[in-house]
């Protein structure tokens, strides 16, 4: 009987706690002012991160932290998403559900934690990398959830980025961070774009310095395209130790210097190969006397006989795999690969140096001359030479030795080097590089007005613009390639009659490829008529610039990011006696960032017509913004007007 | 149930047998024919392949509680996106699952010598993919342009019941694919083909020889009998244009289980769809039972949400728009998103649970109401004759009221009563009731009538224009619409706005308003208003009458086509532009009126009627485009691709308008 009580007495109690309802009125949704919701899909009520720095191979990072979530494309900032390995390890993670008012919800259960490998989240094959996933799901708004947890990680060479607003549209009510370290290890910061009313203390003892930043009421702001042209587009602040430890090696990151250092220790004498790889790289140069015709001879065998297999597991995250490795089993990561060929290279005494990058289109601001710190997520070759430097992309199955594409142009690499890291630009690519040039031929001799016209196309690509086709043509088969032909034109309807890409030959003067297309094309929908008038309707050049139209006024800068210039050429030849009401108008337009330019030529019974654009790469105020809205829409008006206006007879 | 004995013997015995019949392309069988393979570089089947699979098998044997999967493949690799896309192989397992026997060897020729390579330890990594699951990543050794890699390896599995489908089609040509299968007695099965050619069933092995689809079936012991299907020189699939689901052409071969003989009975498991339904969903499962239960919970709700309605039809529809404003679909809330009480209580489920619980709430209101369960087109299609009752993906109402029947799906708030998305239109479906029966759904049912109604009137003071653009949506387009501009704000909303209405000419766009933008039960409607701008100084004007046009290019871009052409839904599409000309110009020129048929039957048709009223000084551009069917044969494909190129062709054509002379 007494065990009876007992039962029901513990069970009531329990019940009783099930029952209770839990309200936290601080995390009421009503709570957040109304200059915060502007914009805003989400808002940080409260960010505390707390960083214990003990040794250059162990600090604590505890995070709690609560979001409202405003609407569903707010959804994924509720998600904990956090990555693990051999230097992270996620201690502890708690989270909590509240409705808008503030009424918990309910709470994460550690079983409900989905714990998977990265594998085909990226383009790493392996690696040591964890995904713990967890989500409330929660699927009416407003809502709130707090999230804590505890990581210890067991490199500074990691240190996490303290990014308050995280993503453009969440607006901030409260975020701080707190750092304590030991008085001898002391943390170097760069603050990106911080408001102005951030506030930073620092306090030292005997044993420790303690350092914290917070910023309150940070507004959210709307996203806007081309906005990318520095490191950091929203308030972070950048960590980092003057010294780090990683798989026993010790580096420093006072200077380029000693980081490059570190790097070189990492992968020294990891490119010797054996005596047999040795003798095929001999035989492979043969008589071959000039560097670039080795070069070009080596890179051809290791782009023919090798792949990419991306490889992030442990250590071999930053130390390349033996060069012996990639000979003998044809594939390697970046590193493998561009290690692969300095051995090569090496064997016919040509030097190069491994250089660190941030590969990606819009990667340009990533390495920053005066914070040192891991910037960088590839590596490409620099060999060195008398007059020039010959950059190579080794993971590329087609790139020429000397053509970097838009994936590594135009930013800081470190090269590494047995006297360290020394800073240096890879090449830039100009409005002389990247060219298109396209004549298009319609004959009307032969074929009158018929609804149907032989339409001959010849074009010549340069530079970064011919980058993806380049891709395209080397890696596609004839079907996928005529697909592709059989849209890439703005005809109103076309079949494609025929198509070749000619590869020009790369070579000591012509380093930069191109490739000359030609199509001959039988095109619909170009000659319309009215009951007095035949128009020919040449409307469907494509518009090169961006359309970077938005609904709003601009706020920020918008970043252009190459430079170009395209020509097109439209050749009609006419019939004999053609009676000509209307031809195009010439156009002109010039503006700082690009300008265009059509010109029509009547010569006997031939018209040309020339559009000739150019753009030009930089960094535009938001004020010109609108102009160049206005002028993607004034090219679109002149292509809208190209037509020529026959009288019927 | 009968015991199955020295199985693994035989099995190996009728492995290396089957082998035979298939040598000629098993190339790795033969130094001779191997060394010819690596030197091959162009193969007919599409002299530009990136890849080819040579060979491959699946032997599929049963045993009494598990299945043993032997897999073989020979690939020539011959380009760099071949070699990114298949020069690795990924081998998931479960906990039950093993994989045992797992040889590659990459083959290469230099300087006219076969080099092997087989794969080592340091090209297999293994990691667990999640707490279920390991994974087995394999990198071929050194394979380039040229190369052949052939791997074996057999899976083990628990259950037999479920064979997985056998694919003959790739995303990569295949020379040779066949798929054999040793079957006890005690199980009955029924194989489904869908090929792009007839399968010929031969009767001799031999005759597997030499053709293109062929199967072979025979007792290979007392208790067992050999299928085989073998299909040759099948090409890669490729998506096109109008397919709408890729899913439904992809060459394959099913085994369906459907019986066993227990003690010399044969009991049905998947026999038909009526048994098949029943077993699964009536008399088992707990989607029934929820809908005949009482369901008291949901007693209340229901008595203030049909309060004061007078017919089944208004409780039907008030109904239908509680749920679906209430209620979010959760695909992952698992079991909990079943269940009508949970859902009730979470005010979430999967697709199953939210329309269970309408359905459970309309037969609650006395409605006459049944489920209906099929595929939506991003699924493979249902086969009427043999069952799959665990491939639905989506449940439904149907309710009749007064006769008339309605569809109702109330997972999202978007619906409109008795229309359902145009992803569920994908053929039969399966209505869930004692007595069985279906229900055929296809896209020739949906009609998307979008109209627009254009007025250019001049100001006549001066050389300005209004241009007021009203536009009513279509059931899809609107549905669509309503879906993307979900959770934008005013600013956002303006913004949208202002890129829909584009730039139409030397036009200023000044406002632009949508109607019923969340009220579904009312036509979704955009009134745009422009500025015009006359340019009174030029003599002659080249005017273009469409604001917007039905399609801006020819939508059929395929040089060839493989598949048939299949459209979501009818089109309906009226265009109507009245022009009044502006003052101190005359009319001088315009396009005539046409008609564009398409087929026979006028499947598909496209008028512009130019109409010029001379007392109001106003031409009127009518436009119309519709169709009667949405499915179109592969042969069919270049006159298709013609009418279309008219259509788009009409609406270029100007008008023409000149300064009067005095």
């Amino acid at each position: 009987m007494r065990t009876r009580i007992l039962i029901f007495i513990f069970l009531f109690y329990s019940l009783n706690i099930f029952a209770k309802e839990v309200i936290d009125s601080n995390l009421a949704v009503n709570k957040i002012p109304d200059s915060l919701r502007k914009n805003a899909a989400a808002v940080m009520r409260y960010y505390k991160s707390e960083i214990d720095l003990t040794a250059l191979n162990k600090f604590k990072q505890n995070e709690s932290y609560a979001i409202s979530i405003l609407n569903k494309s707010a959804d994924e900032l509720a998600v904990i998403r956090e990555l693990y390995n051999q230097f992270i390890s996620i201690d502890k993670i708690s989270a909590t559900l509240y409705d808008s008012t503030g009424k918990e919800i309910r709470k994460l259960k550690p079983k409900d934690i989905y714990d998977r490998s990265t594998f085909g989240t990226g383009v790493e094959v392996h690696a040591d990398t964890r995904l713990k996933l967890f989500t409330f799901n929660h699927k009416f708004y407003p809502y709130t959830v707090v999230i804590e947890m505890d990581k210890t990680f067991k490199s500074t060479f990691f240190m996490p980025v303290w990014m308050p607003q995280l993503v453009p549209y969440c607006a901030v009510q409260q975020s701080e961070l707190k750092l304590k370290t030991p008085i001898d290890v002391p943390i170097r910061y760069k603050a990106h774009k911080l408001p102005d009313n951030t506030k930073m203390n620092s306090a030292n003892t005997d044993a420790h310095i303690t350092t914290q930043w917070s910023v309150a009421n940070i507004p959210a702001v709307k996203k806007e395209r081309n906005g990318n042209f520095e490191k950091y587009t929203i308030p972070a602040v950048e960590l980092k130790t003057d010294s780090f430890e990683l798989y026993n090696y010790k580096g420093s990151m006072t200077s380029w210097k000693g980081f490059g250092a570190f790097f070189f220790e990492l992968n020294k004498d990891r490119d010797i190969l054996d005596e047999q790889y040795v003798t095929a790289v001999k035989n492979l140069v043969g008589a071959e006397n000039t560097d670039i015709g080795k070069i070009q001879k080596l890179l051809h065998y290791m782009q023919t006989n090798t792949r990419y297999i991306g490889n992030q597991y442990g250590i071999a995250a930053w130390q390349t795999f033996e060069a012996n490795h990639v000979a003998k089993n044809g594939y390697g990561d970046c590193k493998g690969l561009t290690n692969y060929l300095k051995a090569m290279l090496k064997v016919v005494g040509i030097h190069s140096i491994e250089a660190l990058v941030y590969a990606g289109e819009e990667q340009y601001f990533r390495m920053e001359d005066d914070f040192v710190a891991n910037s960088f997520n590839h590596v490409i070759l620099c060999i060195p030479q008398n007059k020039d430097t010959i950059w190579v992309e080794c993971t590329s199955k087609n790139l020429p030795a000397g053509y970097l594409g838009s994936f590594t142009q135009n930013r800081n690499v470190l090269l590494i080097t047995q006297d360290g890291g020394f800073p240096a630009r890879t090449p830039h690519y100009s409005m002389t590089e990247n060219r298109i040039n396209r004549k298009f031929t319609i004959n009307l001799i032969n074929n009158k007005y018929s609804d149907e016209l032989p339409v001959s196309i010849a074009c010549n690509f340069s530079g970064l613009m011919q980058d993806e086709l380049n891709h395209v043509v080397n890696s596609k088969t004839e079907k996928e390639i005529l697909s592709l032909v059989g849209v890439q034109f703005k005809f109103p309807s076309y079949k494609v009659s025929s198509f070749t890409f000619t590869p020009t030959e790369i070579n000591s003067e012509n380093k930069i490829p191109k490739i000359n297309e030609h199509v001959e094309t039988i095109v619909s929908g170009i000659t319309s008529g009215t009951q007095k008038r035949t128009f020919l309707n040449l409307g469907w050049l494509s518009n090169p610039l961006e359309d970077l139209t938005q609904g709003t006024e601009r706020k920020n800068k918008f970043f252009i990011d190459k430079s170009f210039a395209t020509t097109d050429s439209l050749i009609v030849h006419l019939p004999p006696g053609a009676s000509i009401e209307a031809t195009p108008l010439p156009f002109n337009m010039t503006q700082s960032f690009a300008k265009i330019n059509l010109e029509v030529i009547k010569n006997e019974n031939t018209l040309t017509i020339v559009r000739h654009i150019e753009q030009k790469e930089g960094v535009y105020e938001a004020k010109l913004h609108q102009d160049y809205v206005n002028m993607y829409n004034a090219i679109g008006n002149v292509n809208n007007k190209l037509s020529i206006v026959l009288l019927n007879k | 149930m009968q015991k199955v004995t020295f199985l693994s013997l035989i099995v190996v015995c009728f492995f290396i047998n089957s082998k035979l019949f298939a040598q000629g392309l098993n190339v790795v069988k033969s130094k001779e024919l191997l060394k010819e393979a690596l030197e091959k570089t162009v193969y007919d089947i599409d002299p530009s392949a990136q890849a080819i699979i040579l060979y491959e098998s699946g032997l599929n044997v049963f045993y009494e509680f598990r299945r043993e999967f032997k897999v073989e493949k020979i690939i020539k690799f011959l380009g760099e996106d071949g070699i990114g896309d298949l020069g690795t192989l990924n081998l998931a397992q479960s906990q039950e699952e093993n994989i045992l026997n797992l040889r590659i060897t990459t083959y290469n020729i230099e300087n006219g010598e076969i080099v092997t390579q087989t794969a080592e330890k340091s090209n297999i990594l293994k990691e667990q993919l999640d707490k279920n699951r390991k994974l087995k990543k394999i990198q071929f050794p050194s394979i380039k342009k040229g190369s052949i890699v052939h791997y074996t390896y057999t899976l083990n599995e628990p259950g037999w019941v479920f064979v997985p489908d056998w694919y003959f089609q790739g995303d990569y040509p295949v020379l040779y694919s066949e798929f054999s299968a040793r079957v006890p007695r005690w199980i009955g099965y029924s194989p489904t083909l869908r090929t792009g050619v007839l399968f010929k069933t031969v009767d001799k092995e031999k005759e597997l020889n030499n053709c293109e689809a062929c199967s072979y079936h025979s007792f290979v012991s007392s208790t067992d009998q050999l299928l085989v299907w073998v299909r040759r020189n099948i090409p890669a699939i490729k998506n096109e244009n109008f397919v709408r689901s890729i899913h439904n052409y992809r060459e394959r071969v099913k085994l369906n289980i459907n019986e066993i003989k227990v003690n010399g009975i044969w009991k049905p498991i998947h026999k038909d769809w009526e048994s098949s339904m029943k077993t699964v969903y009536i008399e088992n499962g707990e989607l029934y039972s929820q809908l005949n239960a009482k369901n008291a919970f949901l007693q209340s709700v229901l008595d203030s949400i049909v309060k004061g309605k007078e017919n089944n039809l208004e409780k039907a529809k008030s109904i239908f728009n509680y749920v679906k404003n209430n209620f979010v679909t959760d695909d992952f809330s698992g079991a909990k998103g079943l269940k009508i009480d949970k859902v009730f209580e979470n005010k979430k489920g999967t697709n199953f649970g939210i329309n269970l619980l309408m359905l459970a709430m309309l037969k609650k209101a006395g409605i006459e109401t049944l489920p209906v369960m099929g595929t939506t087109k991003f699924g493979e299609k249902l086969n009427p004759v043999i069952p799959s009752p665990f491939d639905f993906n989506f449940l439904i109402a149907q309710i009749s009221i007064d006769k008339k029947n309605y569809l109702l799906d109330a997972t999202n708030k978007n619906n409109i009563f008795g229309f359902l998305s145009e992803s569920y239109y994908n053929g039969y479906c399966r209505i869930v009731k004692e007595k069985g029966g279906h229900l055929i759904l296809e896209p020739d049912q949906i009609k998307n009538r979008n109209v627009t109604i254009a007025t250019l009137k001049n100001d006549k003071n001066n050389s300005k224009a209004t241009l007021i653009v009203e536009r009513q949506f279509g059931v899809v387009s609107a549905f669509n619409l309503r879906q993307k501009l979900d959770n934008k704000d005013s600013v956002e909303m303006a913004a949208y706005t202002k890129e829909f209405a584009g730039s139409y000419s030397n036009s200023t766009y000044v406002k632009g308003t949508f109607e019923n933008l969340t009220n579904t039960e009312l036509p979704l409607k955009l009134k745009l208003e422009y500025g015009l701008n006359i340019d009174s100084t030029l003599s002659t004007i080249y005017f273009d009458p469409y604001i917007e046009t039905f399609f801006d290019k020819n939508p059929f871009t395929e040089q060839e086509r493989m598949y048939p052409i299949e459209f979501d839904y009818l089109n309906d599409d009226t265009y109507i532009f009245k022009i009044e000309i502006p003052q101190k110009y005359i009319l001088d020129d315009y396009p005539k009126s046409t008609l564009v048929k398409y087929g026979e039957g006028e499947d598909i048709t496209f008028r512009n009627v130019m109409d010029y009223s001379k007392e109001s000084n106003t031409l009127t551009v009518n436009c119309k485009l519709n169709s009667k069917r949405t499915f179109f044969k592969v042969s069919e494909y270049e006159s298709l691709k013609e009418f279309f190129s008219k259509v788009v062709s009409e609406q270029k054509k100007k008008i023409v308008l000149v300064k009067e002379t005095n």
